[in-house]
């Protein structure tokens, strides 16, 4: 084989895989090498499979189907009968035929378990968000019988992250049977909510509860969206390859070599671009993070790595430049001097990226005039007050950098302003009063207001400050904080991101790379920047949203 | 102008129709919707009801103009604009306040979801279904200049059918009683007069007595009576000197959307068999003397005040939850009077804020401090005597034509929906728990229990913050 039909072999392959695939033919063509794929790897390490409830969630193009494949190869061996079906099979049914299909199903189940001992048998619903709300009754009844045959049943239910109907199947279908308790806990809603919410910002990809496991495909990568993971991300996808081209039939060890080798030479650079795709926004409700490959978007997630691969092949020329040059600035960038930043250049770079890095739902106000932010009418109350306490009228009061976000989703255009602020430190380590009475002064004429969709971000450097925050929104308004003002830590940055700031701020980021780099810099501080709760709030606000309509 | 009688039918301040524009310019609009619905939200997480708004004063601007221009016809345009500018503000307050707490009130429903298709109807969860019924009141009400108040009330509620009407029922008292608040505070002070049995019956009896002394009297002592009634009412509402059919036009929605009722425009029913604004003041005194507050509240507007302070959300839950509680025993009423007419009543009301009054007093005997468990039978139990105390037992039993008995309520009772929408609401210190064996089943996920258990320091701080 020629080097390059060794490329066009893998390249074809990789197409076929990353095409709309059913679990047959999935399972046909992923034979080799499934112990070897991170992924699955770390889901087998989590000890997921020997729960008897296991639900898997991602976003589109997360590799849910393909992780039921592995599933199969895993229960097999231990001697499940693994039975797959796909919810969208039940479409155009009435609630009541799709019903009694279902049942008709576990019931058909059902009856060998309880005529032969020996028998164990997992049953995988794919895309059960689709239809869960259609099959309600008999999904809570099939998770009594899971309990009725514990160890020897198993439900594997798979759904993706955006459908409104998968938090219904994990608010209430689920949390409602009967023996919910044994499963989850107690507040079965509460704690799967919890878990799910929790899981992508905490990078936890496995969350085991009393007798089921939580499979969230997303948090696995989410664990890899920090500038200090490049290098890890770097050896995934290597294993993602070499995952793929040992399922290439026929390929000789040569060819394997080849295709390995050349992604190695370049696996940082390639992770730098992975790292430039955005994950989404779940909308509504908004605090669910999920990736997402959709239409020419690049997603952080099996798809989106193996598109990638695709494209490094297929594509050398265009994506192998950038990937050179982001493999150059990676290696600049770990050699940086280590040295501190302030709130006032997190603020610069959030407004230069938001600019650079080509988001057109993101636009940066530099400097702009609060005020215009609120209605005319608001605005002569304001100034007729002002009149009368002043004197002096038609003051238009404090400027701000504001970050406009304008997105479409689900058909609603939604528009919101990210006022930046920060409390300043003197010298001397105190908090400036000046930033203090700026904060008292922008939330008095109403800039935050949550209903409103106006967000005040105050950039903070320590904690300690928090109180200062206290005292400058005032009393009356601290309940607030958390909701439409906003403590953002920066001391949860680490020095790679650090010198990253800096790095922007100066401007030194290769032209040709600009877009991804700027890209990559959102997507990694807004996920670090995180307020006192540890939850990263400017990226609910500042990230895409995504929302599929029922 | 001549001929044209210079009185105004209703007087603008407390004319419901104007109350209905302001609310239907409010949720017509979809951005304006939007935002309070998200504020709905906070509302009943930190009890802010967002009147810093710039949507709230933008507003507030625009419909005062929409108002004169809506009613133009029906009032003198001068006295109307300067009546707008006098009180559009406070109008357009609580127009705002009543939409939030409307919506507070449906999200709450959904989040413990039960309550709806039982407590309330199912239309009560859509806030757009309003809009076209507000339109076609006051539609009904501008159309000619002159026209009765009650009588465009009772055309729209013949054009809807029982049906219908029942289902809009709720949402148009809520609006009016939020509205209105002032007027029904005047409601409120009379039935708690009634309620606590203040009526002097022997000193009426005596001076009908005595008049049948006079030639020429006819002796009829519920004529005597009911007058008395009326003319506690007419102090209470301040009436001074007034019609009272001038409290029956503030009152409007309340009082005349009745399924129940043959003849709504009358008195009678309303002093003394009336519920809904019976029982809210009954809840609240109640309530309040639990808590130790010094003088009684019965202003609707205190009830639904921003809250502050830790327990500010929750607070804000709780206070709609006792203001939905009289709501949920008129519209059981009326269904059931839709549904069947005669025989026993097959469903009967026990609303959250029986139980938390039914909790509150049994936080009292068994101390501000630490836990306690109440079987269910027992709190049931305290609930009869606390309704045969207050005399909504007797009220009920009317309505309902049916005996009304601890073993009625446990089969028939609302009792698990109602603590569902407490517990599931997310209120602090109240919790099921299995005692003996599981007799009821709390929805949404039917978890068996037989007895409350109840943290006093966790629940009385909640409630006292209601109105603190």
């Amino acid at each position: 084989m020629t080097s390059s039909s060794c490329i066009g072999s893998f390249t074809s392959f990789v197409r076929e895989a990353t095409g709309r695939l059913s679990f047959d033919r999935l399972e046909m063509i992923f034979k080799e090498a499934l112990d070897e794929n991170p992924v699955f790897a770390e889901i087998g390490r989590s000890g997921a499979l020997g729960k008897n409830i296991i639900i898997i969630l991602g976003g589109r193009g997360c590799g849910k189907t393909l992780l039921l494949r592995y599933l199969k190869y895993r229960l097999d061996k231990e001697g499940w009968k693994f039975v797959y079906m796909n919810a969208t099979d039940i479409a155009g049914l009435s609630q009541k035929e799709a019903e009694k299909e279902f049942q008709d199903l576990i019931n058909k189940h059902l009856s060998s378990l309880a005529s032969d001992l020996n028998e164990k048998i997992a049953i995988a619903i794919d895309d059960i968000g689709e239809k869960a709300d259609l099959i309600k009754d008999a999904l809570k009844k099939a998770v009594e019988e899971v309990r009725r045959y514990e160890g020897r049943l198993k439900l594997i239910l798979a759904s993706q992250t955006e459908r409104p109907e998968t938090m219904s199947l994990l608010e209430s279908i689920l949390p409602e049977a009967s023996v919910a308790h044994m499963f989850f806990g107690e507040s079965p809603a509460q704690a799967i909510r919890d878990s799910f919410t929790k899981s992508y910002i905490k990078g936890i990809p496995v969350i085991l509860f009393r007798g089921a496991a939580l499979i969230n495909l997303d948090a696995y990568w989410s664990g890899l969206r920090s500038l200090n993971k490049v290098a890890d991300l770097a050896e995934i996808i290597e294993k993602v390859a070499e995952f793929y081209v040992k399922n290439v039939k026929n390929m000789p060890s040569k060819c394997i070599g080849e295709v390995l080798e050349s992604v190695k030479r370049i696996k940082n650079g390639l992770a730098f671009v992975a790292l430039s795709s955005l994950p989404k926004v779940r909308s509504p409700p908004g605090d669910i993070i999920f990736e997402y490959k959709g239409g020419q978007d690049q997603a952080l997630n099996g798809l989106g790595i193996a598109e990638l691969i695709y494209r490094f092949f297929a594509e050398h020329n265009e994506l192998g430049s950038i990937a050179e040059s982001a493999e150059r600035f990676y290696n600049q960038l770990k050699n940086a001097v280590k040295e501190d930043i302030n709130a006032d250049d997190v603020e610069e770079v959030l407004l230069i990226a938001s600019e650079r890095s080509k988001l057109d739902y993101l636009k940066p106000l530099r400097g702009a005039q609060v005020i215009t932010l609120l209605p005319l009418e608001k605005v002569q109350q304001l100034q007729q007050q002002q009149m009368k306490e002043t004197g002096k009228g038609r003051k238009r009061g404090p400027q701000a950098n504001i970050i406009e976000v304008r997105m479409k989703s689900g058909g609603q255009e939604i528009l919101r302003h990210i006022i930046l602020a920060s409390l300043r430190t003197d010298k001397r380590g105190y908090t400036a009063s000046e930033s203090v009475r700026r904060i008292r002064r922008l939330v008095s004429m109403g800039a935050p207001a949550e209903a409103e969709k106006r967000f005040l971000v105050v950039l903070i450097t320590d904690r300690k400050q928090l109180k200062d925050l206290y005292k400058a929104v005032g009393y009356e308004n601290i309940h607030r904080i958390g909701r439409d003002i906003l403590p953002i830590y920066l001391s949860g940055l680490s020095e790679t991101e650090k010198a990253f700031i800096r790095f922007a701020k100066s401007g030194a980021i290769p032209k040709e790379v600009s877009e991804q780099i700027y890209r990559a810099v959102i997507v990694t501080l807004l996920l670090s920047l995180r307020d006192d709760h540890d939850v990263p709030r400017l990226a609910y606000l500042m990230l895409p949203s995504v929302s599929v309509a029922r | 102008m001549e001929g044209v009688a210079k009185r105004t039918v209703e007087y603008i301040v407390s004319d419901p129709f104007v109350d209905a524009a302001f609310v239907s310019y409010l949720v017509s609009n979809q951005e304006w919707l939007e935002v309070l619905t998200t504020q709905a939200k906070i509302y009943s997480e930190i009890g802010d009801l967002g009147e810093h708004l710039s949507t709230f004063y933008v507003y507030k601007e625009k419909a005062k103009s929409y108002i004169i221009d809506r009613f133009k016809g029906v009032y003198n345009e001068k006295l109307l604009e300067k009546e707008i500018k006098r009180i559009g503000d406070e109008k357009a307050k609580r127009a705002w306040r009543a939409v939030m707490t409307l919506l507070v009130s449906q999200q709450l429903m959904k989040k413990a979801r039960t309550g709806l298709g039982e407590l309330l109807p199912e239309e009560y969860n859509k806030l757009e279904y309003i809009v076209p019924v507000l339109y076609d009141l006051i539609e009904e009400k501008i159309k000619q200049k002159g026209r009765g108040a009650h009588n465009a009330v009772r055309e729209i509620f013949k054009k809807y059918g029982k049906e219908r009407s029942l289902n809009l029922a709720p949402l148009l008292w809520w609006i009016n009683l939020i509205m209105e608040s002032e007027a029904f505070e005047g409601v409120l002070k009379y039935h708690f007069l009634v309620s606590k049995g203040l009526v002097p019956m022997n000193v009426i009896e005596r001076l009908e007595e005595e008049l049948s002394n006079i030639e020429g009297h006819k002796k009829d002592l519920e004529y005597m009576r009911q007058e008395f009634l009326k003319a506690l009412l007419s102090r209470c509402a301040e009436l001074r000197g007034q019609y009272i059919n001038k409290l029956q036009s503030a009152i409007l929605f309340v009082k005349l959307w009745r399924v129940s009722v043959k003849n709504p425009e009358a008195w009678e029913w309303f002093l003394k068999k009336e519920i809904l604004t019976y029982t809210l003041p009954i809840y609240l005194s109640e309530l309040q003397s639990l808590i130790g507050l010094a003088k009684i509240k019965l202003n609707i507007s205190s009830l639904i005040l921003p809250k502050s302070g830790v327990y500010s959300g929750l607070a804000s839950t709780l206070s709609t939850l006792i203001l939905m509680s009289p709501l949920f025993m008129q519209y059981i009423i009326e269904a059931q009077h839709v549904i069947k007419s005669g025989g026993e009543a097959s469903i009967m009301p026990i609303t959250p804020a029986d139980i938390i009054v039914a909790i509150a007093r049994a936080v009292k005997s068994h101390g501000e401090t630490g836990s306690f468990i109440i079987d269910v039978h027992d709190l049931i139990e305290d609930i009869v005597k606390f309704w045969s105390e207050k005399g909504i037992l007797q009220r009920l039993e009317d309505h309902l034509k049916s005996k009304i008995t601890p073993e009625t309520l446990i089969t028939r009772g609302t009792f698990v929906t109602s603590l569902a929408l407490i517990i599931n609401t997310g209120i602090w210190g109240v919790y099921t728990i299995t005692y003996k064996r599981p007799e009821f089943r709390l929805p949404p996920r039917m978890d068996g229990f037989d007895s409350i258990y109840v943290r006093a320091e966790e629940f009385l701080p909640i409630l006292k913050s209601v109105w603190g």
